[in-house]
C-alpha cells in the first residue's frame, strides 16, 4: 500500500461512515436561495456556468460510492466547501 | 454617489451572488461579481502604465470592472485553477494559471484604493494555522495544547502527555478529500513512515460537546451554539443549532485575534468546555456563513452585506497596507 498523510491514514483506520443526510431546514434554507439567486445565475452565467470543468465532486472517483467527502462539493450553503480562501 | 463594491469570487459562490443581490436591492449600492476561475474564460484582463487607462477584470455578467473605481472588494476566493475555453489546450494550463494570477495580483496590489474585506496578503497568512494560534493566544483566548510535526517520536509523546489526542489537516484546499478530526489511534502512532511523510496537527482533545461557529463582520459578532457529540460536528447538521450571546471577554478575545491577523472579518471555531471555558480552535479568514442562518435562522447575509457597504464609509486605514504589499 503507498504511504498516505496522517490524517487520511487515521480516517482509513476510523472506517468510512454513511454521509448523514442534510437537515431538512437546510434544505429548504437552500432552495429558497436557489429561487431567490437562481435566475441571476443563469442569466450571468448561461453557458459559461455548470459543466464538467467546474462541477466539484460529491461522490467518490475512487469508487467510494459517494461516502468520500470533498471540499468544494456544490451545495449551496455547504458547510463542506473549503473555508480557505487561497487554498 | 452609490458605493462601488467588488466581489472577488468563483463565478457560482452562492454566497458572493446572494450578498450582490442583498447589497444591490437593500442597499441601493452597485455591486458586481468577479469570478476568479473564469478570468481566461472571459478575458478582457487589461492594465497598462498609461496613467488614465483603466485596469481591467471581467465580471459574471459579462462587463468589465475598472479596478480604480471600486471602493471595497470583498476578496472571498482566489483561483489556482483557471477554466479553460474551448479549443484551448491543456498542457498550458499551468501557463495560462499562473499568468493569470500574476496579471490579477499586480492589478489589485497596484491600482485598488479602496477598503479591503480582507487584505489579501492577511487573508493568506491568516489562514496558516500556526499563525492564527499564536494571535489568538495573543488576543487573550485559550487555545489547545497542539504540535505540529512528522517526527514520530516527538508526535509519540505529545500524544501521551495529552491522553486523547486529536489529529487534523494543517490545510484543506478546495476539491480535496476532507479529513474530519479524529482521535489519534495507537496503529497510527505506530506507523512511523505515515506520520513522517507530511505535518499534521496533533492536538489537546478540549472535552465538551457545546461548540460555537462566530461570524464575526467589523466589530459585529454572532454565535451559533451548536450542540454534537461529534469531534467535528460538520459532517453531520442534524443536530441542535441556536443563536448564543456572547459574553464581552470572548468578543473582546475574537475581535482582536482579528486584529492581531490584520482581517476585518472572520468565521471562528470554538468549543466550551464542560465548565464553560471557551477555547479557541480555529478562525477562517473566508469562511462559510450561510448554512448558519439556514439552520438557526441568524440573518447574517443581511448583516454581511451591511457590513460591506459599510466598509465604504471606513477609512482606507494603513493598517491595511499589509508591508509585504
Amino acid at each position: 500500500m503507498k504511504l498516505i498523510p496522517a490524517v487520511f491514514f487515521q480516517k482509513k483506520v476510523d472506517g468510512i461512515e454513511a454521509a448523514a443526510k442534510t437537515p431538512e431546514r437546510l434544505e429548504l434554507f437552500e432552495s429558497e436561495l436557489r429561487e431567490v439567486v437562481g435566475g441571476v445565475l443563469r442569466a450571468a452565467g448561461g453557458a459559461l456556468t455548470g459543466g464538467a470543468a467546474r462541477a466539484a465532486p460529491t461522490g467518490g472517483p475512487d469508487g467510494s460510492g459517494g461516502l468520500t467527502t470533498y471540499s468544494g462539493s456544490a451545495g449551496w450553503a455547504d458547510v463542506m466547501q473549503a473555508d480557505d480562501c487561497t487554498a | 454617489m452609490n458605493p462601488r463594491i467588488g466581489i472577488f469570487t468563483y463565478g457560482d459562490d452562492p454566497h458572493g451572488h446572494l450578498i450582490k443581490k442583498k447589497v444591490e436591492e437593500q442597499h441601493g449600492a452597485w455591486c458586481c461579481l468577479i469570478p476568479c476561475d473564469e478570468l481566461a474564460l472571459r478575458g478582457k484582463l487589461t492594465w497598462s502604465t498609461q496613467s488614465g487607462d483603466p485596469a481591467l477584470l471581467p465580471t459574471v455578467d459579462g462587463q468589465t470592472v475598472d479596478v480604480k473605481t471600486l471602493d471595497a472588494l470583498w476578496y472571498r476566493r482566489m483561483s489556482p485553477k483557471q477554466i479553460l475555453p474551448d479549443g484551448a489546450d491543456a498542457t498550458y494550463h499551468q501557463h495560462i494559471n499562473a499568468t493569470v494570477e500574476r496579471v490579477v495580483e499586480g492589478i489589485l496590489a497596484n491600482e485598488f484604493q479602496g477598503r479591503w474585506v480582507s487584505h489579501p496578503v492577511a487573508t493568506r497568512l491568516a489562514e496558516n494555522k500556526l499563525v492564527q494560534l499564536r494571535a489568538a493566544a495573543r488576543a487573550g483566548l485559550r487555545i489547545p495544547a497542539t504540535l505540529i510535526s512528522q517526527d514520530p517520536a516527538r508526535i509519540r509523546s505529545f500524544c501521551s502527555q495529552h491522553p486523547g489526542a486529536i489529529i487534523k489537516p494543517v490545510a484543506t484546499p478546495r476539491g480535496v478529500e476532507l479529513a474530519r478530526t479524529a482521535v489519534v489511534s495507537q496503529e497510527l502512532l505506530d506507523s512511523d513512515d505515515v506520520l513522517a511523510l507530511t505535518p499534521a496537527i496533533y492536538q489537546e482533545c478540549i472535552p465538551g460537546e457545546r461548540h460555537l461557529r462566530i461570524s464575526v463582520f467589523g466589530e459585529r459578532c454572532d454565535a451559533a451554539l451548536i450542540e454534537a457529540k461529534a469531534l467535528d460536528w460538520r459532517f453531520d447538521l442534524n443536530v441542535p443549532f441556536r443563536p448564543y450571546p456572547l459574553d464581552g471577554h470572548l468578543e473582546q478575545g475574537l475581535r482582536g485575534t482579528l486584529h492581531e491577523l490584520r482581517l476585518v472579518m472572520g468565521i471562528f471555531d470554538v468549543k466550551l468546555t464542560d465548565e464553560g471555558e471557551p477555547v479557541f480552535l480555529e478562525v477562517n479568514s473566508q469562511g462559510q456563513f450561510l448554512f448558519v442562518e439556514g439552520l438557526c435562522g441568524i440573518p447574517l447575509a443581511d448583516q454581511f452585506a451591511a457590513f460591506l457597504v459599510d466598509q465604504v464609509l471606513q477609512p482606507v486605514s494603513s493598517r491595511q497596507n499589509v508591508d509585504i504589499w
